[in-house]
């Protein structure tokens, strides 16, 4: 098979309707951070209304109530869907599974560029939702019904009127992005179970190539039954029946079980791939082999199989069967047990190493710093008890930032910083890069933080002015509302600094450094920027991704793609 | 301009020498399959209901479980796609039992729109 | 060096051709989703016993004879699949135009069971049925049309890209991909056989 990168391309066919995966991939990347800024926005103009309300917001105007809602619901589902599925699963995965497998594309690469144009075709409908009359959806990003069906006042509407309205177009949204991650999952598992170097047997494969893989397949398995929700509950929008209508013998009950059967799940889609980029991170910069290699690759797959079990533990208050919460709980609480194994084993690997600090690694540690916070408050949510008591407070959202914000930020940024060199050929400042570490993530706890205690006050999460409420809002609940939305302007100008180091990069000319970091994985083999088809010959592979600092070998690392034996052998 | 040979080895082209599976009796298979279809048919008119509904639901289980392995050539796949199968089977199962006790075993009274 | 470092893999799945492997998993993620409308269908027809007499309604004829005709569209892509392996593309083409008829003798038939029941007041939202008061009535049709219809989909789908593989084959072209339409279709094949008892036949 010839490989199509020799032939002269346009700039159209080269970055636009490109179907090589690295182009895709960054497609993906830039799209994602694209929206992350409108998600950034959204959050300042809310944020800001919070703290200060009525007041005139600068580069906004001023927020009516129902705009307030459309924003907490539209920033919810763009972070998570649009921002975090595109940049975890599908940029790092297009970007990184040819090469750390040593192939020449993805298995049917034209199916990924299909699956990009869906996804952009999503975004567009969701950010047009603005835009149509009543403007985007407002009762929050998981579409509970009644107030995601038109109330079910309507029982005969208008069915163009009832298709161009928020609702219905964010469902839309939504079941398009289901679709273009469906085929990207379709393409990563068999890429990576077809098209693997000769000698990557499964248990060679780098740990971020199996978890973005593992989350595929979460993905897919969990993902059918939100799709035949979301038919069914467009189809009480646009036709009016009454799938999740009580009065007419359905049932908003099973709308909440189809969302989260997914929507629980997904949290695993987002987190799996960005732990695969700490598992990759620590081990270059603490010059060890990954501490326990395969027991995270079990730890994962039981995470997986346990994540599809556990979902109605968003649903304590919802009015479940009080059994069957006992039962969550359970599972809810038993699910930690892989995910801290999983940590253990990337401080493990740090233990005793050669840590260089550079900022990939930076953001790494911090990512783990923060998550932990977030898990352990999550142990708490996960305790049906406690969480009647804290459901739908700030400790929610505090505690949700804890984990998604190190999650697709922290690991996002850790990704970029490990692997820019390698797909621009251009090298980011370094003291840039840890200024920016350091602004976020003082202005993230600063934003985040003080919410736990707000929400244990009794601070209701869905309520756009508090000054209303002056029983739960009085010093010193009035001044960490402040600091929060003071931090939170904090950090998204920070974010600055990155575009900044980005754009620097790109005017300076190319270094083209083939293997930065000096890490063991076989992408470091290719050119930097790797052409299209890769690699000039397709690379043998003799052992696995992490062979530093072996006994008797003969230098500081053995990329995998090396034949010499060391002296003293290691497993793998 | 250089050129990349890639090896092929993984795109079965259909000819006698690189035949990825057998082919077994389709004939008979489909013999079977309208067999067991009129079975489940008739088999309303002879049991009662509870009875012909286990067993309308074994057949047609048993018709998936034909075609599965005939049409579809399952029975020459490795283990590892029975398993993927399966544990799609035992996600959905999962899900219906998780949503069971709130949907379906409510007190009637709740369950009756007035 | 061979023996020091094999091209094992543990459960052997290397061997599966790429394009089997990506309708597998194409299979797997449909069968989540018509699985999920499945078990939502199932809650509520458990729930309300009333329903048989709604499923009543539904014409068990015209539902055999869709399924008797999905079953030998199956038999005949599966027999263009075996010509196929052997070169024969006349016989190919004439396998697939079989399968490709049998689509849309199911879409007839389907259209006609739809117009009957259309007919008898029984759609997506069924407004009589809800006049009558008989909310939950109607309920079972929304979930009859959105299944059938999603399935319906489904085979209109896979006779267009049956179309599109007979094209390329008539030229001697992608011979190996009138395998992976056959699988789509079997799996099409598959809903129906459990949609068939579920809505038809369980009264």
């Amino acid at each position: 098979m010839e490989i199509s990168a020799t032939h002269p391309q346009s700039f159209w066919s080269k970055y636009v309707f490109s179907t090589d995966h690295k182009v895709i991939g960054a497609q993906y990347t830039l799209m994602g951070c694209i929206m992350a800024g409108v998600g950034g926005y959204l959050a300042y103009v809310f944020r800001y209304n919070l703290a200060f309300p009525n007041a005139y917001i600068p580069l906004f105007g001023s927020l009516s109530a129902q705009q307030y809602n459309s924003f907490v619901t539209i920033h919810g589902m763009i972070m998570v869907f649009w921002v975090g599925m595109p940049v975890l699963l599908s940029g790092l995965g297009n970007f990184l599974i040819p090469l750390m497998i040593g192939t020449d594309d993805m298995a049917f690469p034209t199916l990924n560029m299909l699956s990009f144009w869906i996804f952009l075709f999503s975004a567009i409908v969701l950010l047009s939702s603005f835009f149509v009359p009543g403007g985007a959806f407002g009762g929050g990003w998981t579409m509970y019904p009644p107030l995601s069906a038109g109330g079910y006042l309507n029982h005969n509407p208008e069915f163009f009127k009832a298709l161009f309205s928020g609702t219905s177009m964010l469902i839309l949204a939504v079941a398009l992005e289901l679709v273009s991650m469906l085929m990207g999952g379709i393409n990563f598992l068999v890429t990576t179970i077809n098209k693997r170097a000769k000698g990557m047997t499964i248990m060679r494969i780098p740990i971020v190539v199996w978890f973005i893989d593992i989350a595929a397949v979460i993905f897919m398995f969990s993902v059918g039954p939100l799709v035949a929700g979301a038919f069914m509950l467009l189809f009480d929008n646009v036709l009016g029946t009454g799938f999740f209508d009580p009065a007419r013998g359905g049932d908003p009950m099973l709308w909440e079980h189809l969302f989260w059967f997914f929507g629980h799940p997904e949290v695993y889609v987002l987190l799996l791939p960005s732990l695969g980029v700490l598992g990759e991170v620590f081990p270059v910069f603490s010059r060890k082999p990954l501490f326990g290699y395969k027991p995270i690759i079990y730890l994962a797959l039981i995470s997986a199989f346990l994540s599809v079990l556990v979902w109605a533990h968003h649903q304590f208050v919802a009015g479940i069967d009080p059994r069957m919460a006992t039962f969550f709980s359970i599972g809810t609480i038993l699910i930690s047990i892989p995910f801290a194994g999983m940590f253990l084993s990337f401080m493990a690997t740090m233990w005793n190493g050669t840590i260089r600090l550079t900022v990939p690694m930076l953001w790494a540690v911090g990512f783990v710093g923060l998550f932990l916070i977030g898990g352990l408050t999550g142990l708490y949510l996960g305790s049906n008890t406690f969480d009647i008591y804290a459901h739908d407070t700030y400790f929610v959202i505090a505690h949700f930032h804890y984990t998604l914000f190190p999650d697709i930020f922290f690991g996002f940024f850790a990704a970029v910083y490990f692997w820019f060199p390698k797909f621009t050929g251009r090298s980011l400042n370094k003291t840039l890069g840890k200024l920016h570490f350091w602004l976020t993530f003082l202005f993230f706890n600063g934003t985040f933080f003080l919410l736990f205690f707000n929400g244990l006050a009794g601070q209701h999460r869905r309520i756009n002015d508090y000054s209303y409420f002056s029983l739960v809002m009085k010093e010193p609940y009035i001044t960490f509302e402040k600091i929060c939305t003071i931090s939170a302007i904090a950090l998204i100008l920070s974010q600055f600094i990155f575009i900044y180091n980005v754009v620097v990069s790109f005017a300076k000319a190319k270094q083209g450094v083939k293997n930065p970091w000096e890490s063991a994985t076989l992408e470091w083999l290719a050119e930097s920027p790797p052409p299209h088809g890769n690699f000039k010959e397709y690379p043998v592979v003799y052992r696995g991704p992490y062979e530093y600092s072996l006994p008797g070998a003969s230098q500081d690392y053995l990329p995998q793609n090396i034949q010499e034996e060391p002296v003293t052998n290691t497993k793998n | 301009m250089e050129t990349i040979n890639q090896n092929n080895d993984n795109i079965v082209f259909p000819d006698a020498a690189h035949e990825y599976h057998g082919h077994p009796n389709y004939g008979r298979v489909l013999f079977t399959l309208l067999a067991l279809l009129s079975l489940s048919l008739v088999i309303g008119y002879i049991f009662s209901p509870a009875l012909a509904i286990t067993f309308i639901f074994a057949t047609a289980v048993w018709k998936t479980a034909l075609v599965m392995r005939n049409f579809m050539h399952l029975k020459y796949e490795p283990l590892f796609l029975f398993i993927v199968i399966a544990a799609v089977l035992l996600i959905l199962f999962a899900f219906f039992m998780g949503v069971y006790p709130d949907i379906t075993a409510v007190p009637r009274d709740v369950t009756l729109p007035h | 060096m061979e023996a020091t470092h094999p091209q094992h893999l543990s459960l052997n799945i290397k061997k599966v051709p790429q394009g089997r492997m990506g309708l597998w998993v194409l299979i797997a993620g449909e069968l989540v989703i018509f699985g999920g409308l499945i078990a939502c269908y199932l809650e509520y027809r458990l729930r309300y016993p009333q329903w048989k007499e709604m499923a009543a309604h539904t014409s068990t004829f015209i539902g055999a004879l869709n399924t008797v005709v999905l079953l030998c569209s199956s038999y005949t892509i599966v027999r263009a699949h075996e010509a196929a392996q052997k070169g024969n593309i006349s016989k190919v083409l004439i396998w697939m135009s079989c399968t490709i008829a049998g689509g849309f003798m199911f879409l007839i038939d389907k259209g006609i069971e739809y117009y009957r029941e259309i007919n008898e007041g029984f759609t997506f939202t069924s407004p009589a049925l809800q006049q009558a008061g008989d909310h939950v009535g109607s309920l079972f049709w929304s979930f009859y049309y959105i299944m059938t219809g999603l399935h319906g989909t489904h085979v209109l789908v896979g006779m267009i890209v049956m179309f599109i593989i007979m094209m390329q084959v008539r030229k001697g072209k992608n011979l190996h991909r009138v395998e992976l339409a056959g699988m789509y279709w079997h799996m099409v094949d598959l809903i129906w056989i459990f949609l068939f008892p579920l809505l038809y036949i369980a009264k």
